[in-house]
């Protein structure tokens, strides 16, 4: 039987996963860290298919060991260590409200909430608002989200229905790119909601020692003057990972974006994989999503699993291999690997089903004892030698290293429009521009090259994450030797590019040809 | 059997090209239609925004879709092909009408058993506002800025081929607009006009830019230093101007009313860009007329047909069809239909099986 997915999370979103993965006949376990016996409970499993629910409840992982396919998760439960071996892992972690009190200097108290306490009491008991003012604070000091927005309008629509409540909304820019948002904010200014909106200026809010809020402001449509001193003061709230997400990070070893959300916004994985091959980042650990978001997202997550569990999917590239013989344990290739890879055992060795095959760790191997497929190394001689011209000087030789997923794809698109320049490039075909290594570079200028290029993905677009910063750091350290070594550092270039630039992929190159024709005349 | 265990995918977009790759990642084959001679919808004319490192506007990951489509074997292409009619009874019955290079056209016939309805949306048309639009050649659309940042780098006047020296955007052209009953953001403008105004400061930093906006979407995990650096170079005026017209040197004055002086204000530029809405696409009616699918009262199908309809089932759509949808949202859209399509073609078999 094969080893079930491991989804970790304790709201609908995790609940959500499990029912698309059963109804495909997959077996599944949730760690549920919080969710406890007697709490929610566990729904019993979804049977339209072959599939299972075993819920972990109250577990919290602690450690995990081993790669796609394979992954060895420890969880502490009640002080008691409990194991599972999990082919795939899917995070799908609520996040956590931190409400801006600290923003707008208030203190929480029965006059000060966070909307998300203003919401819970207002379901509970909505009478009890009647005749109170109530003002919504919303994006003032800090951006907003549509998340957020949608609450307070539909706090403030709700409000308005209660006898002689008022709701006003102080707010920064109205955040209503959401499905029906402008609506519902239109639904809430017509139930009588009033919307002040603050550009250039900010309300003067200030709390009296009894606790009272006092909030002055002109508004900068009409021009008047407003004293407010609201019943009720609603703070708005940031949303944020919770402290758990920031755990799994560190023990699965995955990427985090500025946020701490586990994911960087890297375009490449779109949208729920993670830097590790078999470990996937759903819903609210990822994003700030809203609901109807969370719920598509979980879909997501159910798709890459089953796509990763599909053994007609594994990847077609060359994997990287060490060989035993060379290696000398320097961990290097452990250091560097962005996928997490390199397994640490006996012997040190890159597992095949979770590396991409950029390579970083090919040119980075001190030893050269890392090959990609059957090849080492990689690029060989002949592949950057560039045949001797007879008038070099009219026509002197480039080779172009390209990134496959970026400037290469940007190279066939100008081919295709009929851009490409007037010049006989060798271009080299790289996995990752981390894959160029500086023994690479020398060899193509050994091998007859007037000029060499390493044309990368821009910065944080990296499939690899660090690979376009690696390429950046090995060109200006031979720039620098190059040059005190009188061979000229600007023979050597690197540039930036997308998939979808054949435009600048054709300028640079001829630009670059220029410079190295002038170089070349000059002699 | 093996036909019948075929999704059609209509529209070769975003949406379109993620659903087609993941229903071959569970080994379900495809044919994916689109009107189009190329696939990628719009999102594959526009330019990349990266300044000094990647934006996130995921517009490069369209290209690398549209290679991986291009390569997989699970998936037909058809391009420069028209739905004219799906009927469905014991799955769908389409016939699609493929145009051929010498002119002529080409009939297909596909039965699948199961349709994603992913054809995308139309950009508002710009004309009857009081832009100037069409009436004068300075006057474009984001989508046309798009295709010029990706054709030359930079923007140019059409009138004259010269840099403009001062560019307004103007967001918000047919979104969040009682008059016309568009009353939805179109979610993607304020990113995208954000991005473009950084990367021509970027590579034309004398260029002077101003924002009209209503209020500044958020976008990305980053957005909050974004928007503070784009307001450090861009200027941002909250304002929906009233009205434009063509000076005689050939620039385009923009009036607007200014909160701050109380009156109303004019302000040359040297080209305008309108941020034109997202709106319900022209055969999105029709089609869901033929398969069934009720529409909502703006023209975009239900957010909740992504995941299937009860009434109608075996009908998923994806994308902006939907209503407006970034890049991202589009890609996990597709995702979600295709998993739902699976599901339903499994629950069919196992039907099958059982009776």
């Amino acid at each position: 039987m094969k080893a079930p997915t491991l989804i970790i999370g304790s709201g609908p979103c995790a609940r959500d996963v499990a029912r698309h993965l059963t109804s495909e006949g997959l077996q599944t376990v949730i760690a549920a860290a919080n969710w406890t016996d007697g709490d929610r409970g566990p729904r019993a499993p979804d049977t339209r298919g072959n599939g299972s629910i075993e819920v972990l409840a109250g577990a919290r992982l602690s450690g995990c060991s081993g790669f796609i396919g394979q992954f060895d998760a420890t969880f502490i439960r009640d002080g008691a260590t409990l194991q599972r071996r999990v082919a795939h892992i899917v995070i799908a972690e609520d996040n956590r409200r931190a409400p801006n009190f600290d923003l707008y200097r208030l203190r929480a108290g029965s006059v000060v909430q966070s909307l998300s306490a203003f919401r819970k009491e207002f379901a509970t008991r909505p009478e009890t608002f009647a005749n109170r003012r109530v003002v919504f604070l919303n994006g003032l000091r800090m951006e907003s989200e549509p998340v957020m927005a949608e609450e307070v309008f539909r706090s403030a629509l709700e409000l308005q229905a209660v006898s002689g409540a008022l709701a006003h909304v102080l707010t920064g820019n109205l955040k209503v790119a959401g499905n029906g948002l402008e609506a519902l904010y239109r639904d809430a200014k017509r139930a009588g909601t009033l919307f002040f909106k603050f550009t250039d200026t900010q309300p003067r809010i200030e709390q009296t020692e009894t606790g009272r809020v006092v909030i002055e402001f002109r508004d900068e449509v009409t021009g008047h003057d407003y004293r407010l001193s609201p019943d009720i003061t609603v703070v708005d709230e940031r949303i944020v990972p919770a402290a758990y997400v920031d755990h799994l990070a560190e023990i699965l070893r995955l990427h985090r974006g500025p946020a701490s959300f586990l994911q960087t916004e890297n375009v490449h994985r779109l949208p729920v994989f993670t830097n590790r091959r078999g470990v996937l980042a759903v819903g609210p650990a990822r994003a700030v999503l809203s609901p109807a978001n969370v719920e598509r997202e979980a879909a997501c997550g159910a798709l890459a699993v089953l796509g990763l569990a599909n053994p007609e999917n594994r990847p077609q590239m060359d994997a990287a291999t060490i060989d035993p013989g060379r290696c000398i344990r320097c961990l290097t290739c452990f250091r560097l690997c962005p996928y997490g890879a390199v397994n640490k055992g006996d012997r040190i060795t890159v597992v095949t089903d979770a590396c991409a095959g950029c390579g970083i760790c090919v040119a980075e191997c001190p030893r050269g004892a890392i090959q990609l497929g059957a090849k080492r190394p990689m690029i060989e001689k002949e592949d950057t030698a560039t045949s001797p011209s007879e008038t070099p000087a009219a026509d002197p030789r480039m080779v172009v290293f390209a990134c496959a997923r970026s400037a290469d794809k940007a190279r066939m698109l100008a081919e295709r429009d009929g851009q490409i320049p007037p010049v006989d490039l060798k271009v080299v075909t790289v996995p990752c521009a981390g894959a160029v290594s500086v023994q690479q570079i020398l060899a193509a200028f050994a091998g007859g090259a007037a000029g060499v290029m390493v044309l990368t993905c821009h910065i944080d677009n990296c499939h690899s994450e660090t690979g376009n910063r690696r390429a950046r750091q090995r060109v200006d350290y031979l720039v620098g030797h190059l040059d005190r070594m009188g061979f000229g550092g600007d023979r050597l270039e690197m540039a930036t590019l997308a998939a979808n630039m054949p435009t600048e992929y054709a300028d640079m190159t001829r630009r670059f040809l220029q410079k190295i024709q002038q170089r070349v005349n000059q002699r | 059997m093996a036909a019948k265990k075929q999704v059609l995918i209509i529209g070769g977009g975003v949406a379109g090209l993620s659903a087609a790759i993941g229903l071959s990642q569970l080994g379900i084959r495809s044919v994916l239609v689109d009107k189009q001679s190329r696939l990628g919808g719009y999102a594959a004319q526009y330019a990349c925004k990266a300044t000094s490192a990647c934006v996130k506007c995921g517009a490069c990951m369209v290209m690398e879709k549209i290679s991986r489509v291009a390569e997989d074997p699970n998936i037909d292409v058809l391009t420069g092909s028209r739905v004219d009619h799906i009927s469905s009874s014991e799955g769908f019955k389409a016939v699609i009408t493929q145009a051929a290079s010498d002119g002529r056209t080409r009939r297909h016939d596909h039965e699948t058993a199961a349709v994603i309805i992913a054809c995308g949306f139309k950009p508002f048309d710009p004309e009857d506002k009081p832009y100037g639009y069409k009436r004068f050649a300075n006057v474009v659309t984001n989508l046309d800025l798009e295709r010029m940042l990706r054709q030359e780098s930079i923007p140019l006047r059409p009138s004259d081929g010269v840099a403009p020296a001062r560019m307004a955007f103007i967001q918000c052209v047919g979104s969040r607009d009682a008059k016309l009953g568009h009353l939805w953001c179109s979610k993607v403008c304020c990113a995208s006009a954000l991005r473009m105004a950084r990367l021509i400061k970027k590579r034309r930093p004398a260029t002077e830019i101003t924002i009209f906006y209503i209020d500044v979407q958020t976008f990305g995990q980053e957005f909050q230093r974004c928007y503070d650096d784009v307001r450090k170079e861009v200027h941002m005026v909250r304002a929906i101007p009233g009205d434009v017209y063509r000076t005689p040197d050939d620039r385009l004055t923009v009036v607007y009313y200014d909160f701050h002086s109380e009156q109303s204000r004019e302000e040359p530029f040297d080209m305008l860009v309108l941020s034109i809405g997202i709106t319900p696409a022209e055969d999105a009616r029709d089609l869901a007329a033929q398969v069934n699918l009720p529409i909502g009262s703006a023209g975009f199908f239900p957010a909740a047909a992504n995941g299937g309809n009860p009434e109608t089932p075996g009908v998923f759509a994806a994308g902006t069809v939907c209503g407006p949808m970034s890049i991202a949202e589009s890609v996990a859209a597709g995702d979600r239909a295709a998993l739902a399509a699976a599901a339903y073609l499994q629950g069919k078999i196992r039907a099958e099986v059982h009776s």
